[in-house]
């Protein structure tokens, strides 16, 4: 694809990215003794080999990847147009279609990676530390990944939305932060409108696990893609309609 | 905004709805179980017919069966418990009013009455209303509860039992379980041996009811909760009238003995809003006073 390597090549060359690619892979490998060590000491088995995956990902999908989600959409398109170096991609003979579309796969490779590199990351430390580790609780923990990807992403388009319209990358990134915190808190308190947020299916994967594939996890895999078509379609108008 | 833009928008959108709407419409079992609890909590008398059971590798250790009858406005109350533990079985019967608590034992003849202070009924009364929490403060923990359970609420089964009865069915197995009720379980079942020190308090006036503690076998390893039967009946009028949780553990003793065990627990609602407490006629019957400590725990 045109422009992706590109986007990809500045994103993973940032000193940023790579220490957080290390730490996503680090916490739950040091999050792995210690809980072992807290069990033994009081006694009790939160988790086992088969269930700290799962415990791991709710963790990281309400915490932790919004945050870094936030950070590179805000890097990718209001830093860029903060320091300048927006233009220089404006002058290749590339649509401005490409351009958008580029950026946000480069986002959704990003995400993949990082859930990968925390998924691998906590099964070894399971194999390793945890009682009670097993093939299908492997398996499990895998597509649970996999399908955390789906309402992080419809996250992440919404952030793309919303950084069209803010000039520097600290700005995007403080927005999409209080954003987020507001969708949260709103899940909890107004029930009503918590269905239409993103964030409300943050942890489908459970939904998944207890239901497989009946009307309600399609709705809400309709719901997903739909929101993510919504956005992506004004984002793009507003990218396109945008002057640097 | 040129058409295609629109257009997208426009489909999108309606897909969305669509999406959001076919799967809150879903959630019968689970608006049928809120509006039950929400109705029953309104009831001011009943009888409830209590059974807990508790079995190790299939042999059952433990067995409480109790009718209750109790009624909220005034109070009062009788049950009558027996107790199966170990093939031993006691009996005890309690009364109560608001102001006097009646205990018979199985265990000998003596009747034991404790009278509530002044002051304490006084408190009781004040927690008592207390306990009335606004309907805003209702709706905001209903929200809490249903963000929280939104998960679990379409893994809720509906069936259509005898007299116009639903029932409700939510069964979970070991990765569906949350890992905060796994801790809370197996850190339960693993410091037990620490609280036998209370067990010595549990006891009233002479009357103790150590005896009447189950004898759980001592996990230590691997323990950890790996099915949850949730099953709740709903009446025509929309009380909930039975309420039944089957909870299967296992793990190894300290001698790496493996165990399972199955908790049971069941209660069923009878006579909603008619039910009569009996009292007790305390004439011509051996009588003990309990005395209340007065000791800080009381407090």
């Amino acid at each position: 694809m045109l422009n992706l390597q590109n986007e990809w090549t500045k994103l993973v060359r940032k000193k940023s990215t790579i220490v957080l690619l290390c730490l996503s892979a680090l916490f739950p490998l040091l999050v792995g003794p210690a809980i072992q060590m807290m069990q033994s000491k009081f006694g009790f088995t939160a988790f086992d080999g088969e269930s700290f995956p799962l415990v791991i990902l709710s963790l990281a999908v309400t915490f932790y990847l919004p945050l870094l989600l936030a950070l590179c959409v805000s890097d990718l398109f209001a830093g860029e147009q903060e320091q300048k170096t927006l233009s220089f991609l404006l002058v290749r003979p590339l649509s401005r279609f490409k351009l958008f579309t580029s950026k946000i796969v480069c986002t959704g490779i990003y995400l993949l990676t990082l859930l990968l590199v925390v998924c691998f990351s906590s099964l070894i430390t399971g194999a390793i530390w945890l009682e009670n580790f097993t093939f299908s609780g492997l398996a499990v923990g895998i597509l649970s990944f996999l399908l955390s990807w789906f309402p992080l992403m419809a996250m992440g388009i919404l952030l793309v939305f919303l950084a069209q319209w803010v000039g520097s990358s600290s700005k995007a990134l403080t927005f999409s932060i209080l954003l987020y915190l507001v969708m949260v808190v709103l899940t909890y308190l107004v029930p009503t409108i918590a269905a239409w947020l993103p964030v409300y299916d943050s942890n489908w994967y459970q939904r998944w696990i207890n239901n497989g594939l009946n009307v309600a996890t399609f709705g809400r895999s309709l719901y997903l893609v739909s929101f993510c078509a919504l956005f992506f379609t004004l984002g793009y108008y507003k990218f396109s309609q945008k002057e640097f | 905004m040129n058409k295609k833009v629109l257009a997208v928008a426009g489909i999108s959108g309606l897909l969305m709805a669509g999406g959001v709407l076919s799967a809150s419409a879903s959630t019968s079992g689970y608006d049928l179980f809120k509006t039950a609890v929400k109705k029953t909590h309104t009831i001011d008398s009943f009888t409830a017919h209590t059974t807990a059971s508790l079995t190790d590798n299939g042999k059952e250790i433990y067995q409480v069966d109790s009718l209750n009858t109790l009624n909220v406005k005034d109070e009062s109350g009788n049950s009558s418990v027996s107790v199966t533990n170990g093939g031993k079985t006691t009996k005890v019967d309690y009364f109560s009013k608001a102001d006097q608590t009646v205990v018979k034992s199985s265990k000998d003849e003596n009747y034991y009455v404790k009278q509530e202070k002044e002051d304490k009924k006084e408190s009781n009364r004040r927690e008592h209303k207390d306990e009335n929490i606004s309907p805003q403060m209702q709706k905001d923990v209903e929200a809490i509860f249903d963000a929280v359970t939104k998960n679990y609420q379409d893994k809720i089964i509906t069936k259509n039992g005898a007299n116009g009865k639903t029932e409700l069915e939510l069964d979970l197995s070991k990765n569906q379980i949350p890992a905060v009720g796994q801790a809370v379980v197996s850190f339960f079942l693993k410091n037990i041996d620490q609280q036998k020190d209370h067990v010595e308090k549990e006891k009233f006036g002479s009357l103790q009811f150590a005896d009447l503690k189950p004898q759980l076998p001592q996990l230590k390893n691997n323990i950890n909760v790996s099915r949850v039967v949730l099953n709740g009946a709903v009446d025509k009028s929309e009380y909930l009238v039975g309420q039944e949780a089957t909870i299967y553990v296992s793990g190894d003793d300290v001698n790496g003995t493996h165990h399972d065990l199955v908790l049971k627990l069941a209660n069923k609602f009878d006579q909603l809003n008619q039910a009569k407490v009996s009292s007790v006629d305390l004439k011509g019957k051996k009588v003990v006073t309990v005395k209340e400590k007065h000791d800080r725990h009381e407090d």
